[in-house]
């Protein structure tokens, strides 16, 4: 946790938005529930007829308003950052000297748009039973426990929070950066393929946790194995599932591999 | 997605609703959806790609909080996203006026002008977010995760591995420490 804060109040006036007053634990609390309307009606009331009483209650309630809409304000800054970063990762298309004729433009969008009607529809007829049984059995790996220490965890904590809230691209993109080519952290490895299946990623999902199931050794064996195989499974790829699935030694194994056979 | 009625766009997957609650996924296509098209408008127009940036945000953020409070509402088919495009439009033309680039009739703004605010609640609403980028990051993630991505206490307290009362009383020193930035540094 941060360091102990400095005492609350006794500070200097805001031009004529006065602050000078100090705000306790249970206060606060009180005017947050009737900011974010958490109280009943007739609490409202009661607040209110407070407040009418008490100007001071009046100006901290104020201030505690501004508090909360700037808090708010500065998260959403942050967020449109990140958006930001994201978008700038992208190539920019056409927009680098060639332009493609509107006809061919019109072309190509036709075609991309039959092709993922034509895998859509075949995807469907064959691989709806995995996927269904992949929705009922897929639950993300709940994560560690961090504490959000500073320390070398540091960074792999403050991801393990964006997971486990379930901001799995943001996890994904932290815990890409911790990774390096010669790295082999397991515990790193592992997490990064379960945020990668927890965000939708199949394909890459695989890659890391196959690797981790291949190994009886690793921290995360048994894990990867069940994981590993409901991705396959998720790929329509039954046969390859179950060895994986029968590895996992989950309760629910057994009557999930009584479904594939 | 994007439906065609008449000549007019209706959105109806970017609701307000979702602006409301601060939907992240929303939020984002809302975002990376439209920002070359302003990118393309101000570039085209003396600006620069950094400069388009910052226009795009700060017209994203006035979207935001005109729909907060209840400024923006849809009607006859209008969209966020033509909303968000034209306040970024008039915020570029502004900021030419400014510039002195060039010599820009006074426009209507219409439905676009911002919040009248008082003043001193501007400034201390910019120390909030000045302070609060400089807060240290446990304090950040609980004030972001319970104010703008408004999770339960319950739900912060189990991502952090604390007890109910540890998040609840961590959450309050963030804000003491924040507000003491604000009002003692102002």
């Amino acid at each position: 946790m941060p360091p102990a804060p400095p005492q609350f109040g006794g500070g200097k006036k805001i031009n004529t938005l006065d602050t000078n007053y100090i705000i306790s634990a249970d206060e606060f609390s009180s005017i947050e529930q009737y900011l974010l309307d958490e109280t009943s009606a007739e609490q409202k009331l009661a607040f209110e007829n407070r407040m009418s009483r008490d100007i001071l209650l009046t100006s901290k309630v104020q201030e505690v308003k501004l508090l909360l809409a700037g808090i708010e304000k500065a998260s959403l800054k942050e967020r449109l950052d990140s958006y930001h970063a994201g978008i700038e990762k992208k190539p920019i298309q056409n927009n680098q000297g060639k332009t493609i004729p509107l006809r061919k433009k019109w072309l190509v969008a036709a075609s991309v748009a039959l092709l993922v009607a034509v895998s859509v529809w075949l995807y469907s007829s064959q691989g709806n039973k995995y996927e269904k049984l992949y929705a009922t059995y897929f639950k993300p790996d709940p994560g560690l426990m961090s504490a959000m220490g500073i320390g070398d965890n540091y960074l792999f904590n403050k991801a393990m929070l964006d997971y486990k809230t379930g901001n799995y691209k943001k996890a994904i993109d932290e815990w890409s950066k911790l990774k390096t080519s010669t790295d082999q952290n397991d515990t790193l490895n592992y997490f990064l393929g379960a945020a990668q299946q927890a965000d939708g990623n199949n394909a890459a999902a695989i890659v890391l946790l196959q690797s981790m199931a291949s190994d009886a050794t690793k921290p995360f064996y048994k894990d990867a194995c069940w994981y590993t195989g409901l991705a396959l499974l998720k790929q329509g790829k039954a046969n390859e599932a179950i060895p994986y699935l029968e590895k996992s030694g989950r309760p629910e194994s057994s009557e999930l591999i009584s479904q594939l056979k | 997605m994007l439906q065609h009625t008449g000549n007019q766009f209706t959105d109806t997957t970017l609701s307000t609703a979702a602006v409301l609650a601060n939907d992240d996924k929303a939020l984002e296509s809302l975002y990376t959806a439209n920002f070359y098209k302003t990118e393309a408008f101000i570039v085209a127009n003396s600006g620069t790609a950094e400069e388009a940036k910052d226009i795009f945000q700060e017209a994203f953020i006035a979207v935001w909080q005109n729909v907060k409070a209840g400024r923006f509402v849809p009607q006859n088919g209008s969209s966020l996203e033509a909303y968000l495009f034209q306040i970024a439009k008039y915020k570029w033309y502004d900021h030419l006026k400014a510039a002195k680039k060039i010599n820009v009739v006074q426009l209507d703004d219409g439905p676009f002008v911002e919040a009248a605010s008082n003043e001193e609640e501007e400034k201390y609403m910019e120390s909030v977010q000045h302070h609060f980028k400089n807060l240290g990051e446990p304090c950040k993630q609980v004030l972001t995760l319970f104010y703008y991505m408004k999770k339960s206490m319950a739900n912060i307290a189990a991502a952090f591995s604390w007890t109910e009362a540890t998040a609840k009383n961590n959450k309050y020193r963030c804000l003491q420490r924040l507000r003491s930035l604000v009002v003692e540094k102002k």
